[in-house]
């Protein structure tokens, strides 16, 4: 009776104590609770505020990009849409003078400033096309439908302009084999095309120039054809490759362009073909797909064209063995 | 032969149950959906029931019914011309076939592709005298399209479908492209057809030949002459070629004329331009190619037809050189012995032509063209006859005056159809087509509607492009109903009724050919014809105007309005056209009639 009253205590006393423990453990856990509550708050107020930094740093980039992005069309736009009529001015001041034979001399000076006046316009635009479409540009390609049936008179109203007053001859002409229209950039396709028409009008004393616009399945291709001065053998490589900055860049050498050919054709997915003999002419072949692949599926750009020149050679150029005849 | 192994699967039609084989008719509009047909002109009836009804519910065909047969077929024909691709028109048998004939022949004289289907009397039938059967032993429709067609024939199985059906393509799209026929029996189209699938590329060649020592000779020809002419004619327009044209024009420099069928198809406002040889044609290029200087000519897809030639005038003969190009050999030599015969595709010949001549440029040789230093071609006012007439303001206005209004408002890229008659007369001469525009007049047939209605086909073709239709009243007489076509369909074109109550081509002619200068009077109008009012009962926006301040009113209202509108001219109708030299060359007819 006497150890049943005993043990009926120490059971009490055991009872009693984990009941303190119980409720030590309970306090504990409240404790921790409101801990762990307060840590949720605190990160949720972080990550508030986080958020909201970084919405407002993704309002400045955006806000940098879209001004970026508008500078870049608007330098685009105005490069692109005042070559047009400077061609017409060019062309127009030409007639001027071959329709109007006998004109006093200061109509000729006036003519002579006009045409000059042009060129140095065109030099700037040139620079300007430059500027929207290296590095940042290149990144933001703006394809629109191009028709091709306005191609030819585009290219042969230049090309007359280029060669005006020079014993050379002319044709531009588009085959059934082209495309009714493709989906490009118009700036790079006229960077493109006015690099190969400028060095074809500049090497070419007297001859011929014939511009072909064809196309295979999924390309349009230009091809233009010259009796200039030609590519020594050995040398076609070299002429695509950018010169070395520190280098001697002349005017009168062969490839002026030819690097920013490739490196375009290469961000389009195009291929340039050439084949040249000096002292016979060159004939290139630029071929650009009808339609622009999405961003995802570009050819990587280069962040250092000169870097990587010959793999963007190797990989854009083909060059063709003259035949002997 | 090769096909791509695959039969033909069943067909997403709605009517049909998905796991039924493909019919007859499902194959056949699997090849005209191939060759990029989307439109299908024509009446359905009886004997063509079910090739209309399976048109109707393809959502990749349009059906677009016409007010009758003829009007089908010249709609066809305009779409054909403007799209440069495979046109249909479709029509039930009996007289539904023979209405298109007239619009087909049209299409056969100009080169212009079209696949014409007709209905016939079930094949168990034939002979039998089924209502409208036009079998081979009675009324013979197939016969009655050969001579107008480059195939006709009737299908007799659904074996044989096919066959015909790429052959007629075939014929259709290669050498100078045509119309073909085929007459299709009722029951067949319903019939199952399990067969391969032949690939357009596998049975429509592109192949385009020339004759490499041919060219040779004519480049060289070319380049030493000194006065080279061009003469442009229709076949320019179907090679498309027309800028190989001009570029072989500048690199010469060649002047160049064309024909009056080939009218625009050299911009006549390019300092090489000679204007229009031949009817109603301007006075420089007659002079310059029928004069002495002349020493090469190179004509390309030009008949040298009657209009052309002035009644086949013995001075078309250059001091040098006679080059003919054609895509047939038949009409080469044909009124003039030619020097060099240039057989094939104008585009082809004549891109082969620049080439050969930068090739001769390139081994020193210098083309001695002197026109650079000849009196220049007149330009503007100084090209046209009736420079009063063109200038005056009296009311009601002059053909030649509203012209000369017309042409400042032109658009760059407009299409200009002409009728035939009067009206076509002060076309050729008083409009002056620029690059970019397009004119077109089916003078190889001269058919009294086309005009009209043609220019629906066009509108549907290209609908972005401003289409207009410059007609007399006695064509819209003849077709005007159609108008009623473009309102349901939607084609947007501006018709130009030049109205002076009367057939004025035969009423001003007859004054000429007629004993003691007797006009003819039955064909002017017992009552005056209120074209814009029945345009309006049509559902068209219509305008009428007699003066040069109304026309440019109208215009810039009839340009901006949605659909199909019309603008009837009253003219004076005592100005006669320039027929001078067609007159001259009737009576030469009459004459020669009454003295054999």
């Amino acid at each position: 009776m006497r150890t049943n009253r005993a043990n009926l205590h120490s059971g009490t006393k055991m009872n009693e104590s984990y009941l303190a423990m119980a409720q030590t453990e309970a306090a504990a856990r409240r404790e921790l609770s409101a801990l762990e509550q307060r840590q949720r708050e605190w990160s949720q107020i972080m990550e508030e505020r986080v958020e909201e930094r970084t919405t407002t740093l993704r309002d400045v980039v955006e806000r940098i990009q879209k001004l970026q992005q508008s500078r870049v069309i608007t330098l685009r736009g105005f490069s692109h849409d005042l070559r047009n009529p400077l061609a017409v001015m060019a062309t127009t001041a030409s007639y001027l003078r071959d329709g109007l034979p006998n004109l006093a001399s200061e109509h000729c000076d006036a003519l002579d400033d006009l045409q000059a006046a042009v060129d140095r316009m065109d030099g700037l635009l040139v620079e300007l096309m430059e500027a929207a479409t290296s590095k940042g540009g290149l990144l933001q390609l703006a394809p629109e439908q191009l028709e091709v049936d306005s191609l030819a008179d585009k290219i042969r109203g230049r090309l007359r302009a280029m060669v005006y007053r020079r014993n050379v001859r002319t044709s531009v002409f588009a085959t059934r084999e082209a495309p009714s229209a493709i989906e490009l950039d118009p700036v790079v396709f006229d960077r493109v095309i006015d690099n190969l028409l400028t060095n074809a009008a500049k090497y070419t004393e007297q001859g011929s120039i014939i511009v072909e616009i064809a196309g295979t399945p999924g390309f349009l291709t230009i091809k233009i054809s010259d009796t200039g001065r030609g590519i020594p053998a050995g040398g076609i490589e070299s002429v695509f490759v950018p010169r070395n900055a520190a280098a001697p860049t002349s005017r009168d050498s062969y490839g002026i362009g030819l690097s920013v050919v490739v490196r375009l054709l290469d961000q389009i997915g195009g291929k340039l073909e050439v084949m040249s003999k000096e002292g016979m002419g060159t004939t290139f072949w630029a071929h650009f797909p009808t339609e622009t692949a999405p961003p995802s599926e570009r050819a990587p750009v280069p962040l250092a064209p000169s870097d990587s020149a010959v793999e963007l050679v190797n990989r854009v150029v083909t060059i063709r063995h003259v035949e002997s005849a | 032969m090769s096909t791509n192994g695959n039969a033909l699967q069943p067909p997403k039609h709605s009517s049909i149950a998905p796991d039924a084989p493909p019919r007859a008719v499902d194959v056949f509009l699997h090849y005209l959906k191939e060759e990029g047909v989307r439109v299908v002109f024509g009446i359905p009836g009886g004997l063509l029931y079910p090739f209309f009804d399976t048109v109707e519910a393809d959502a990749d065909i349009r059906l677009v019914v016409s007010k009758h047969e003829e009007g089908a077929a010249f709609m066809a024909d305009g779409y054909a011309r403007l799209s440069r691709r495979l046109s249909v028109c479709a029509a039930t048998s009996g007289p539904g076939a023979t209405n298109l004939l007239t619009g087909v022949a049209c299409a056969f004289s100009d080169g212009v592709p079209m696949l014409v289907i007709t209905g016939q009397a079930a094949s168990h039938a034939l002979g039998k005298g089924a209502a409208q059967e036009t079998s081979r032993e009675d009324i013979d429709i197939v016969a009655m399209f050969r001579p107008v067609t480059k195939y006709s024939a009737m299908v007799t199985s659904t074996g044989n479908l096919s066959h015909h059906l790429r052959r007629a393509l075939r014929l259709a799209l290669t050498g100078r492209p045509g119309p073909v026929h085929l007459n299709v029996p009722v029951d067949l189209w319903e019939k199952p057809l399990m067969e391969d699938w032949f690939e357009p590329s596998t049975y429509r060649p592109s192949t385009c030949t020339f004759d490499r020592n041919a060219v040779q000779a004519a480049a060289k020809l070319l380049i030493e002459a000194k006065y080279p002419v061009l003469l442009a004619g229709s076949g320019v327009g179907v090679a498309d070629a027309e800028q190989h044209l001009c570029t072989l024009a500048e690199l010469l420099p060649a002047r160049v004329a064309t024909t009056p069928r080939g009218k625009g198809l050299f911009p006549e406002d390019h300092l090489l331009s000679l204007g229009v040889l031949g009817l109603a044609g301007h006075d420089f290029a007659r002079e310059t190619i029928l004069g002495d200087e002349i020493d090469v000519l190179l004509t390309v897809g030009a008949s040298l037809n009657e209009t052309t030639t002035s009644n086949w005038n013995p001075d078309l003969r250059p001091s040098r050189a006679l080059l003919q190009c054609d895509i047939e050999a038949d009409p080469i030599g044909r009124n003039y012995p030619v020097d060099v015969a240039l057989v094939g595709d104008a585009q082809t010949i004549m891109t082969e032509l620049v080439y050969h001549l930068h090739r001769l440029i390139r081994q020193g040789a210098a083309p001695r063209s002197r026109w650079e230093d000849a009196a220049p071609t007149p330009q503007g006012e100084a090209r046209y006859w009736d420079a009063d007439l063109r200038a005056d303001d009296d009311v009601p206005m002059s053909p030649q005056r509203w012209r000369r209004v017309l042409q400042t408002i032109l658009p760059d890229n407009a299409v200009i159809f002409s009728d035939i008659g009067g009206h076509m007369l002060f076309n050729l001469h008083h409009l002056c087509i620029g690059a970019g525009q397009r004119f077109v007049l089916n003078l190889g047939f001269g058919s009294m509607g086309h005009g009209t209605v043609a220019p629906i086909g066009a509108a549907l073709a290209e609908p972005g492009r401003p289409v207009l239709a410059i007609v007399g009243d006695g064509c819209f007489t003849m077709n005007g109903m159609e108008l009623l076509t473009a309102r349901e369909a939607g084609a947007k074109v501006i018709w130009l009724v030049e109205n002076n109550h009367m057939h004025g081509i035969t009423w001003h002619a007859s004054q000429r050919l007629g004993p003691g200068g007797r006009a003819l009077e039955s064909i002017v109008y017992e009552h005056p014809l209120e074209v814009a009012a029945i345009a309006r009962a049509m559902g068209l926006a219509t305008w009428v105007a007699d003066s040069p301040n109304k026309l440019v009113t109208a215009m810039k209202e009839a340009f901006a309005a949605k659909g199909p509108v019309l603008v009837e001219l009253r003219v004076d109708k005592n100005v006669a056209p320039p027929m001078g030299g067609r007159v001259r060359s009737l009576a030469g007819f009459i004459r020669k009639d009454q003295t054999s």
